[in-house]
């Protein structure tokens, strides 16, 4: 083994979900290589949800990430279904899509605010930016809130949402929860232009790092919850999709890195917009051209700006699923279906990109095998990649500047580790 | 009686799905109001590091899993004048949840089974307004006294139908409640994610159990054998 160096080492960055660490490491021969470690996990998920009847797996599943708590369950609701062979009655499912959409955006906002914009401001927590910009805190909060209000309503509860089950929602819909969600959308509208308009006011640095992209896609929608996978241009159901990734346990790492055949690709806001940016509802594509952001964009920092413009879309979006769901007055809230033995795979896109959740269970019920793959672990070799590029790029600033820079570039990525390092493929 | 100088607070996790945590940010501007009150001084998701050697609040979530958890949590303790366990994997190991409780691949130990806990703030999420009322009592040197009243009472109270006597698995009759009985009244069985009340009756649900047919879970069981030992109750 050639010798290598320790540039830059950076422990547990903060600001991001969970604990990762950053090597860069440059050979004799200048090359440059970089370990990202996710050292969480002390939680094999998988181990445990082996042996537990559906349901219970579910509200396990949902349990493992806080952040992304209304997306699990959706998704491992979906692959249970799927297993099942039951669709539930369309009113649950454009219900169900509300709260992935809320979730979606509370999640955007949050890391956008708390954790993001901080690095162009020059604050290290959002708490400093009370002093000067307490304005926008205060609506930044005010509209995270609605987004709760919405989940909370709808769900039961703002976090780990009780109504989602196999076969639709635990209870009726009521036309009030449909008029108060509807509500709660129109206010987010008039607090969100402001808000977006300050990150798409940030000057991300300049870095040019190409990759394949990788989401979901429809006719005409940027889709969460149901869609075929795109993959530069090629387009997978999930079974066909997983089939064709390849897990690479490093030694170094927690979490299980994936990478689709023999390339890293990347998943998330920026992989959505690359791949369905025709299909922005047109004041999100208004906004893009007053900012001169232009789709597909090849700057991974540009996932910032992706995220901030998902939020006005998915407002509209939301307000027009709600717009339909007030058109009527009854509502079919779940369907009937028989436990049976079948293997369930879903796919979804998390706020961090592609979920998928696959269950196999037995005619009880019973969950014989899971496997989960989070957006993260399928981003973090495409993260290594593009530090090692950027690394390139910024070498010759003094070392706390490299470290500053590469931890700008890890939290545009968005990464949840505590999810990354939970789920690990279990050798079967 | 409010201290001259803030309270110094720091918010930990250990292993744990940090919802708890986001069910702080999910107190919205009645955060900004804690901040008035209380100076977080260290808090990882959030960016907040200051320098400090004492903390008067320290607050965790999450359960311990590992041996490194064990003495992130006794040096938290150390330095710190009260500790708060902030939700069910912090106050009970969420054993319904976290645990493997027939093979036991991962030992998940309740905070209180490493070190001296001061307050418990029970859910699986906690509740955000039961985490402001805590944080206030603190302040104001009030004692802090859990509700007795069990999910039941909460649901009966609402005039919801009850699941139990549909055949479905509700652990409401030996739940701790003051959650507004929330599950049941989406339909859901509680599972118990406030741990047991006062009193719980666990041979008697086991027997309503019984008589309607529905399995007796895992939980269940555990939880029984817990309380006949006499040892640790939750
Ligand atoms: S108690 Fe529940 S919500 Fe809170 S950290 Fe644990 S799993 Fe998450
Ligand atoms: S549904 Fe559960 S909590 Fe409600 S009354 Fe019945 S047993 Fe009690
Ligand atoms: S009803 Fe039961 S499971 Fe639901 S929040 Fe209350 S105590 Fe927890």
């Amino acid at each position: 083994m050639r010798e290598r160096n320790i540039r830059i080492s950076i422990r547990e960055i903060s600001r991001i979900e969970g604990h990762l660490d950053i090597d860069v490491m440059v050979n004799s021969d200048g090359e440059v290589e970089v370990h990202a470690k996710a050292l969480e996990g002390t939680r094999i998920v998988e181990n445990v949800l082996v042996g537990k009847v559906y349901w219970e797996a579910i509200e396990i599943a949902s349990r493992m990430c806080g952040v992304c708590h209304a997306i699990h369950k959706l998704t491992a609701t979906q692959a249970v279904e799927n297993a099942f062979n039951v669709t539930p009655p369309s009113d649950a499912i454009k219900f169900r899509e509300i709260i992935a959409i809320a979730g979606h955006i509370q999640s955007h906002l949050t890391h956008l605010f708390y954790f993001t914009i901080l690095d162009y401001l020059g604050k290290e927590n959002i708490f400093q930016m009370l002093r000067d910009k307490r304005d926008l805190v205060i609506r930044v909060i005010n509209l995270r809130q609605l987004t709760d209000e919405v989940i909370k309503k709808l769900g039961g509860s703002s976090v780990h949402p009780i109504t989602p089950i196999v076969g639709g929602l635990s209870r009726e819909i009521k036309k009030s929860d449909i008029l108060s969600a509807y509500e709660a959308f129109r206010n987010m509208l008039d607090l969100a232009s402001d808000i977006v308009e300050e990150i798409l006011n940030i000057s991300i640095p300049d870095l040019d790092s190409k990759s394949l992209y990788a989401a979901l896609t429809n006719r005409n929608d940027i889709p969460l919850l149901q869609g075929k996978i795109r993959i530069g241009e090629e387009y997978h159901d999930a079974e066909s999709f997983i089939r064709d990734l390849n897990a690479i346990n490093e030694p170094y790492s927690n979490a299980t890195h994936f990478i689709y055949r023999s390339s890293s690709y990347m998943v998330g806001a920026l992989a959505r917009l690359n791949l369905n940016h025709k299909n922005l509802v047109p004041e999100a594509k208004e906004l893009c051209k007053r900012y001169n952001l232009e789709f597909p964009n090849y700057n991974p920092f540009a996932n910032n700006l992706a995220q901030a413009i998902e939020i006005i879309h998915y407002i509209h979006k939301g307000l027009s699923i709600l717009d339909d769901l007030k058109q009527k007055n009854n509502y079919q809230n779940r369907i009937r279906f028989t436990i049976r033995k079948g293997n369930g795979v879903s796919v979804s896109e998390a706020p961090r990109g592609l979920l998928f959740h696959q269950y196999e269970l037995n005619e009880n019920g019973i969950v014989t095998k899971a496997n989960i793959i989070t957006p993260t672990a399928q981003n973090l070799k495409n993260l290594e990649e593009t530090i090692a590029k950027y690394f390139n790029k910024i070498r010759n600033l003094p070392p706390k500047d490299i470290e500053k820079e590469i931890m700008k570039l890890v939290r545009s990525y968005d990464p949840c580790i505590s999810c990354a390092a939970r789920f690990r493929k279990i050798s079967n | 009686m409010i201290p001259k100088q803030k309270p110094r607070v720091g918010i930990f996790n250990l292993s744990s799905c940090e919802g708890c945590i986001v069910q702080i940010l999910n107190l919205g501007e009645k955060l900004l109001d804690l901040l008035k009150l209380f100076n977080i001084v260290d808090c990882r998701v959030l960016g907040v590091k200051e320098d400090y050697n004492k903390l008067d609040i320290a607050i965790i979530e999450g359960c311990v899993m590992s041996f490194e958890e064990e003495v992130k949590a006794r040096e938290i303790r150390e330095r710190s004048e009260i500790v708060i366990a902030l939700g069910d994997c912090a106050v009970s190991g969420n054993i319904n949840f976290m645990k493997d409780i027939t093979n036991k691949p991962h030992k998940s130990k309740p905070l209180s089974e490493v070190i001296k806990v001061d307050h418990e703030i029970p859910g699986c999420p906690i509740s955000s307004e039961e985490f402001y009322r805590v944080l206030i009592d603190i302040l104001m040197g009030k004692k802090i006294t859990k509700k007795s009243i069990t999910v039941c009472s909460e649901c009966v109270l609402r005039e919801n139908n009850c699941l139990l006597e549909k055949g479905v698995p509700c652990l409401g009759p030996i739940t701790r409640g003051d959650c507004n009985a929330i599950c049941p009244s989406n339909n859901r069985p509680c599972f118990g994610c406030r741990g047991l009340a006062d009193d719980a009756n666990i041979d008697a649900l086991i027997k309503a159990f019984r008589d309607r047919n529905i399995p007796i879970s895992q939980y269940l069981i555990a939880l029984n054998q817990m309380k006949h030992k006499g040892g640790e109750e939750r």
